[in-house]
């Protein structure tokens, strides 16, 4: 009779350790759920985070890249400027007239004409 | 209790008063912060953004200023401006010394530039292509570029009158002036962040406002037309030594004005080489006595009056005799025109005459005419510095000045007051708003605004408007407008000769010639004022100067313009008898062939005419150029001549005058003589070389 109370004492103690055992397990589980669950947290706010960065610096770079077109396009523009003022420099009537007479020999109608005598006393 | 130990009421009260301390700090730390982020945030913030931001100003382009068929007369483009940025240079005095002999600047004032306590600083502005290049290849700390608009004129001297010039930053002259805020647009900016030194960040944010172009012009003026009459004053500048000419085209139906032109002139590009003076609009600006010219509007009046009448008969005894005073006629030498009719006082452009037609109409009605013609008030035309003129206030008229007023003398009128009053008589009475700027474009072309022809006032009737026409058209195919004839078109015109007045007395030998004109003369399509001011050589004259010119400016224009000839029946040309010149002086001369078509060209210094060419007699086409030597010494027998003056005449002419003196004649070029070698006075033997060098566009300057 002793010894079988004495074996249910050590029945219920081994009992208790397991059941201890058994919570600890639990509890380290839960540890590890949430340690695992802080560190997707961390890592997906530290994605974010170098996602946003990266989109902003598309972002820096895509306006600088849009300046660069503009201030291109800006001295195309005046390149441009300078060629029509280049062609209408070329096109004065004053070269014109100069390139004629003094390199091609061309004179003014009836420049040299000399009088046309009609009749004469 | 412990002795020294402390009660709990003092640490009581120690506490307290802590805590109000405390709280005193915090409440003003508030308080600072509520006055910085609410009263001070904005000029803060402005301070801040000027701290981290630099700019650089990127100056609009200039609107374009084209003639009415689009041609470029004035353009922008951008030129390099050098800046500085003092806190970056790091070595004022080097950076001085390297740039000095670049840019054409002392040293001492680089050094005040780049000591100046200000984020940027202009160093030297609008600088050449080759000047900012070796800049830019210095490589120098603090030194960084600029774009900035800079004014061309592709033309040089071509109607600088009208387009004027622009400054650094604003048009200063002209057209560029007149429409500064039309022209000169707004500008924009380059904005980047900037660190504590004034670096660029790398990353920082950058931010580009376009600059935006001012609204291009097209003007009324025609280039051709303006190249033809330059070309044209040019050649008769040189051809009379005058001290200025001028012309204006417009377009008689609308007031535009096809070309507006002064020599000498200058070249915008380079305005600073020209006298400030030079930058005068004259034709719009300057007064001057109309002489004859002003007698169209004693006779448009009159008819309009119903006080003229053409075939009225009227005798000219060479003067006549107003208040005691004796008015005399330029044919008084000879005894005045004699019996004539009212046609003929207008064709011999006869003073008594229309003195005669200034008392009909009275000081009233005849001052009525002027004062609804334009003068005395300025037209309007969209220019800087228009002139107002000066009449006779009606207190100052008494009969005298009534009769001088009708011929033209003792009044002043601007060119352009007389040329729109002509082109009042030639449209059917509309007296009209000139303008030179016909349409406002923005960058894609889009007309903004477009300027209308604008009536003044209805001045005559347009029957008398066609009888003012018919009788001005038989002063040019009859009268002293003869040189001005052109076969196959129906010119009608005016001369105009008048003595220049200085300090409040006649000047003896300073005039002005003018010739006012338009054609066809039944449905004008131009109308062209021209003005030779104090010619120094050739027959004093307008008939013989300013005739000749105003003749030839309008056979090309007409041509420009594809103006058909009117076919006549007898399609021989005009031609006149060559009259005995020799032995005259050249007043008589010039009186001589006042009314026959025959233009008097003059080499010599002396006023007896020896020698002439074509000889007398010989019938010669109308305007032929009669030549003549005024010589002292019998050439026929010299072995040495004194050269004459050979610059403004045609390689024809000048052949000739060589022929005449046993020299020989060695051209170079075509169109007018510029310049001679030996030069004029010189003493040659006969049969020496003449080396003679001819231009087509003879330059002032």
């Amino acid at each position: 009779m002793l010894l079988a109370r004495q074996k249910n004492l050590q029945d219920y103690r081994n009992y208790e350790r397991y059941n201890k055992k058994s919570e600890k397990r639990i509890k380290l589980k839960k540890n590890k759920l949430i340690k695992i669950f802080s560190c997707f947290f961390v890592l997906f706010h530290a994605a974010a985070a170098i996602l946003l960065i990266n989109h902003y610096n598309q972002v820096t770079k895509l306006n600088r890249e849009v300046i660069h077109y503009e201030q291109k396009l800006g001295e195309f523009q005046e390149e441009q400027e300078h060629l029509k003022i280049e062609i209408a420099n070329l096109r004065t009537l004053e070269r014109i007239e100069s390139i004629a007479t003094n390199e091609l020999g061309m004179n003014y109608p009836n420049e040299d004409k000399r009088p046309g005598l009609v009749a004469t006393n | 209790m412990e002795k020294g130990a402390i009660s709990t009421l003092t640490l009581k009260k120690r506490l307290i008063f802590l805590f109000f301390l405390f709280t005193f700090c915090i409440l003003i730390l508030i308080g600072r912060l509520a006055w910085i982020q609410l009263v001070k945030a904005e000029e803060l913030q402005d301070e801040a953004y000027e701290q981290w931001n630099r700019s650089i100003p990127v100056t609009a382009l200039r609107g374009t200023i084209y003639d009415r068929n689009k041609k470029i007369l004035a353009g922008s483009a951008t030129a390099e401006t050098i800046v500085a940025i003092p806190k970056q240079i790091e070595n004022p005095e080097e950076t001085a010394g390297a740039l000095s002999s670049v840019l054409d600047m002392s040293e001492e004032r680089l050094k005040d530039i780049f000591t100046q306590d200000r984020s940027l600083v202009y160093v030297k502005r609008k600088v050449e292509d080759e000047a900012s290049q070796k800049v830019r290849e210095l490589e120098l700390s603090g030194i960084d570029f600029a774009k900035e608009s800079k004014r061309f004129y592709p033309s040089g001297s071509l109607a600088s009158h009208v387009l004027g010039f622009a400054g650094i930053d604003e048009g200063l002259a002209g057209i560029e002036f007149y429409y500064e805020d039309t022209l000169k647009g707004r500008d924009g900016r380059i904005i980047y962040q900037s660190d504590a030194r004034g670096l660029q960040m790398p990353q920082g944010v950058q931010q580009y406002i376009p600059s935006e172009p001012g609204y291009d012009m097209v003007l009324t003026l025609d280039e051709t037309i303006q190249f033809i009459v330059e070309r044209e004053l040019s050649k008769a500048r040189l051809e009379y030594d005058a001290s200025s000419v001028i012309a204006i085209a417009i377009n008689p139906q609308t007031g535009e004005v096809l070309s507006l032109a002064k020599k000498p002139d200058y070249d915008p590009n380079n305005y600073m080489d020209y006298p400030a003076e030079s930058w005068q609009i004259t034709p719009i600006f300057a007064t001057f006595e109309p002489g004859s010219t002003f007698k169209l509007v004693t006779l448009a009046a009159a008819i309009e009056e119903n006080m003229y009448r053409m075939d009225e008969s009227f005798h000219c005894p060479g003067h006549a005799t107003v208040a005691g005073q004796t008015i005399r006629c330029w044919t008084s030498h000879k005894g005045g025109h004699g019996s004539i009719d009212f046609l003929e006082v207008v064709h011999g452009s006869c003073n008594p005459g229309f003195i005669t037609l200034g008392q009909r109409l009275e000081e009233e009605k005849l001052f009525r005419y002027i004062h609804a013609f334009g003068f005395g008030s300025r037209t309007g035309i969209d220019l800087p510095g228009e002139g107002l003129g000066i009449l006779f206030s009606p207190e100052q008229v008494g009969p005298v000045e009534l009769a001088t007023t009708s011929f033209g003398q003792g009044v002043s009128v601007t060119p352009i007051q007389q040329i729109m009053a002509v082109a009042a008589m030639a449209n059917g009475g509309k007296l009209l708003e000139p303008y030179i700027v016909k349409e406002f474009l923005d960058t894609d072309g889009n007309v903004v605004k477009r300027n209308e022809p604008e009536v003044v006032r209805e001045v005559l009737s347009s029957d008398t408007s066609e009888q003012v026409s018919w009788i001005m058209e038989k002063v040019v195919s009859e009268g002293s407008g003869l040189n001005a004839f052109i076969e196959g078109y129906e010119i009608a015109g005016k001369t105009g000769t008048a003595q220049k007045v200085e300090q409040g007395v006649y000047a003896p030998d300073k005039n002005i010639m003018s010739f006012v004109g338009f054609a066809p003369a039944d449905d004008p399509e131009i109308l062209l004022f021209v003005a030779v001011d104090e010619p120094k050589s050739g027959p004093m004259w307008a008939s013989q100067i300013a005739a000749p010119v105003f003749r030839n400016m309008m056979v090309d224009i007409l041509n420009y313009l594809d103006i058909p000839r009117k076919v006549t029946e007898t399609e021989e040309a005009r031609t006149v008898r060559a009259p005995d010149l020799v032995d005259s002086t050249i007043d008589d001369a010039s009186i001589q062939l006042q009314t026959k078509g025959l233009i008097l060209k003059i080499a010599g210094e002396g006023d007896l005419i020896t020698k002439q060419t074509p000889k007398p007699g010989a019938v010669v086409p109308l305007q032929t150029n009669i030549l003549v030597y005024t010589g002292d010494e019998n050439i026929d027998d010299s072995v040495e001549v004194f050269l004459p003056d050979l610059r403004g005449k045609t390689v024809r002419e000048v052949s000739e005058i060589l022929n005449w003196m046993g020299l020989h004649l060695n051209s170079y070029g075509s169109g007018v003589a510029v310049e001679q070698d030996p030069p004029p006075d010189t003493q040659v033997e006969t049969g020496s070389v003449v080396n003679v060098e001819f231009k087509s566009h003879a330059d002032d300057e």
